[in-house]
């Protein structure tokens, strides 16, 4: 008697099924965006710190139509909110630098890019839609992310931003 | 001898069928590799005079008009 026949019918689709979750699960386990902001630290330019700030991370694109939408906006929110200990991260996820570049012309940020031309990070944080934002409390952990923007759903990251700079841990 | 052999057919018939089935988990490009995809002329009813042409030919063959870069939905109560 084989070891293979001795498994009744329950045993063996279990066994066949087990390794696909188990793959599917880590594929999963890859999409959750870093817990906190301390690799993204060590990409930026030492005149920027992270700690006990807020931070607003924005994976942006030139081709990406919404994201030209949200530039005006977190332009506006850093102006108002940087001094209060805010800071906002872009994340260029263009493989064409130049067109990252010229974007940037078109559309002005005062606040630090990063550029992410081989999508690395992308994957790293597991976008499924862009743009994706992440937003990280005071203490540098992780408390949401949106996907995609629209000018109406603006009001509602103002209110969760001023509410991690007043001190509140979650939305 | 025979059993090891067996036992070894198995496990590479489950893992290759476990790899087959979970490999278009990853087909496709991701969101952030669209670039030139995500163009206007890359879309199928980018060019104007085709989608003109495919209208004509469809509408001549339905009898009907709308449906598509109408007011309407091709009803024909407009």
């Amino acid at each position: 008697m084989f070891v293979y026949t001795r498994l009744s019918n329950t045993a063996r689709i279990s066994v066949l099924i087990l390794p696909i979750i188990l793959l599917g699960s880590l594929n999963l386990q890859a999409k959750n965006a870093p817990a906190t902001t301390e690799k993204l630290s060590g990409l930026l330019p030492d005149s920027v710190s992270l700690n006990g700030k807020v931070v607003y991370v924005d994976f942006w694109a030139s081709w990406c139509v919404p994201c030209r939408h949200s530039f005006p906006w977190m332009e506006q929110l850093y102006d108002t909110y940087h001094n209060q200990g805010l800071e906002i991260v872009a994340v260029s996820v263009d493989k064409d630098h130049q067109a990252a570049l010229q974007f940037l012309r078109e559309n002005r940020a005062s606040f630090p890019v990063i550029f992410d031309s081989t999508g690395s990070l992308a994957k790293e944080y597991g976008l499924d839609a862009m743009p994706t934002s992440f937003i990280y409390n005071r203490e540098g952990q992780l408390v949401t992310q949106h996907r995609g923007f629209v000018n109406e759903e603006a009001d509602s990251l103002d209110s969760t931003i001023l509410e991690l700079l007043k001190g509140g841990k979650s939305k | 001898m025979k059993r090891v052999i067996y036992a070894i057919a198995v496990a590479t018939v489950l893992l290759s069928t476990a790899l087959i089935l979970s490999g278009c988990s990853a087909v496709g490009v991701q969101v952030w590799q669209r670039d030139i995809l995500a163009k206007p002329e890359m879309q199928m009813d980018s060019p104007a005079l085709d989608r003109a042409m495919d209208d004509h030919i469809y509408f001549s063959k339905e009898g009907s008009s709308g449906g598509r870069g109408f007011g309407g939905g091709g009803c024909g109560c407009n």
